[in-house]
């Protein structure tokens, strides 16, 4: 059984058939399914899908490209929001100096508000790091990493960074460019431990091979099992088995339900 | 009192129903008497309050926003039977609300990303409820009523129909809501006068199981509930069929399985 980490279902690439991705993804394994929001409204749509399907859960934050959103009144609209127990996580939420969209400070900001945002509900980070690594350690750093858990996703860092985000605390995840044929990112992978990792997507972005070039979607979250347990040269039941008591732990997925 | 006009506060999720035959329609799918008490949750700025003040006995409203707390005091306050509190639903003492002799009836139009909580809120104390008439979004409706078999049949749907019985009363198009919200609503009625009568050993057992269950809903349920502590020595000893799913599974029979475990 695997637990997706990082899908973004409420895309519109997905508003012809999300029912049956959804089917599909249980048919093939996947346990539960958390959506990532990267605005206010896609915080409000994560949850809405989260509450129509069960093993759907949500996260509510503003990602680095949209910071400029950030204000007093959508802080405390995504404190508000993060009240629904099936959010698990405050996200994707980071710094993104890839994208030229916004200033570094502005996203500063409004990184180490939703990082505040965090400790006070007590929700794990989902981390959305593109070229800013050092940057997002010196913040996490000044922050307090104590009390604070999460997960960098999309991994795309070398083993130098990656030992930095080990010793912080915190989870590592790898998409599907963990498995692209010049990817250096195996090299990467196998240096850490299993009880750090977790399974994602990021669908639809980033199809894994063999189904590169293509939507990627919930069900394919196993090329990426298998990929590690290549790397690790472990059986893929061990991966499923380590990544999705990680994610039960991490995001408290066993508690939901307030009944 | 200043008469600026008040902006929905995006924090609070807060839509408004700017419909009055809606409102007259959800009150009429409560059709409170003149004994009952109801409370409302989120009355807002009143517009269902308007039309359960002549028929009940009581009002009382629970309004976290401030500002619609006064408005709402200020438009209702003369009313000998509408009692308004200050706070959050979610975090009260509910049993604090209620007349212990009888039971009261319920009433809500929230914001819908807590509407899953408040509805356990209430399951918790539903002894002391005749009924729930709430909007929801219509997917959440849906489940709630869904019967065994169905695609929406799941841990919503047990919970609801174990303890009460849930219908959905009508639908309401998101055009009738100030700002429009992106999802359909339905106005749903849960009837505790008419829960089923179910003989339920244990009901903390009962819960395990219906949780653990739903927790992988295409497992069969041997896989899903031999995980638990102690449960597979008793499992041994019950004929039941076990590889059946939980989404096959009626109310009847979650409390038939979860009273054989605990025998």
């Amino acid at each position: 059984m695997l637990i997706e980490t990082h899908a973004h279902l409420y895309f519109d690439r997905f508003d012809e058939d999300r029912d049956a991705v959804i089917e599909r993804a249980f048919d093939r394994g996947v346990l539960k399914i958390i959506n990532i929001a990267t605005d206010l409204d896609s915080s409000r749509r994560c949850i809405e899908l989260a509450e129509q399907h069960d093993g759907l859960f949500a996260t509510v934050g503003i990602h680095p490209n949209d910071a400029a959103k950030m204000d007093t009144a959508t802080l405390d609209t995504l404190r508000e929001l993060s009240r629904n127990p099936l959010v698990v996580a405050i996200g994707e939420i980071g710094m993104d100096f890839y994208w030229d969209t916004c200033p570094p400070a502005v996203q500063e900001q409004a990184f180490r508000a939703q990082i505040q945002l965090a400790k006070e509900t007590g929700l794990p980070i989902v981390i959305h790091n593109r070229e800013a690594a050092s940057e997002i350690l010196r913040i996490l750093k000044s922050e307090g990493a104590d009390g604070l858990a999460g997960v960098f996703h999309c991994f795309s860092e070398d083993r130098k960074v990656a030992q930095e985000v080990l010793e912080l605390g915190f989870h590592i995840s790898f998409t599907g460019n963990l498995t692209f044929k010049k990817s250096q990112l195996p090299g990467v992978a196998d240096m850490i431990p299993l009880d750090r990792l977790l399974l994602e997507t990021d669908c639809p972005f980033l199809s894994p091979e063999p189904r590169r070039g293509r939507r990627n979607e919930p069900a394919h979250v196993i090329y990426i099992a298998e990929k590690l347990a290549e790397i690790k040269g472990v059986p893929v039941s061990d991966i499923a088995e380590t990544t999705t008591a990680n994610a039960v732990r991490l995001f408290g997925l066993g508690e939901q339900g307030t009944v | 009192m200043s008469q600026r006009p008040f902006r929905p506060k995006q924090s609070l999720g807060q839509n408004f129903l700017k419909d009055e035959n809606v409102a007259r329609k959800i009150v009429g799918a409560l059709a409170p008497s003149p004994e009952d008490t109801v409370v409302e949750i989120g009355p807002g700025f009143g517009v269902l309050t308007a039309h359960t003040l002549p028929l009940a006995k009581r009002v009382v409203g629970v309004e976290i926003d401030r500002h619609l707390s006064a408005t709402l005091q200020q438009r209702y306050g003369g009313h000998d039977n509408f009692e308004l509190i200050t706070g959050d639903f979610l975090k009260m003492d509910l049993l604090s609300l209620f007349a212990p002799d009888s039971k009261v009836r319920v009433l809500g139009n929230i914001p819908y990303h807590i509407t899953s909580p408040v509805i356990f809120k209430v399951l918790e104390v539903r002894e002391h409820v005749q009924d729930m008439v709430m909007m929801i979004q219509r997917e959440v409706a849906e489940r709630i009523v869904a019967s065994p078999g169905c695609k929406q049949y799941g841990i919503l749907s047990v919970f609801s129909q174990l303890h009460s019985v849930p219908k959905i009363a009508f639908h309401v198009s998101r055009n009738v809501f100030n700002p429009k919200p992106d999802v359909d609503s339905s106005v749903v009625r849960w009837d505790f006068s008419r829960a089923p009568e179910l003989d339920i050993r244990d009901h903390d057992l009962l819960r395990t199981v219906i949780r653990a269950s739903f927790n992988q809903r295409r497992k069969m349920l041997r896989k899903s509930l031999q995980q638990l502590p102690g449960f597979r020595p008793k499992m041994e000893k019950i004929e039941f069929d076990f590889t059946r799913r939980p989404e096959d599974l009626s109310v009847q029979e979650f409390v038939d399985l979860s009273n054989r475990i605990s025998e």
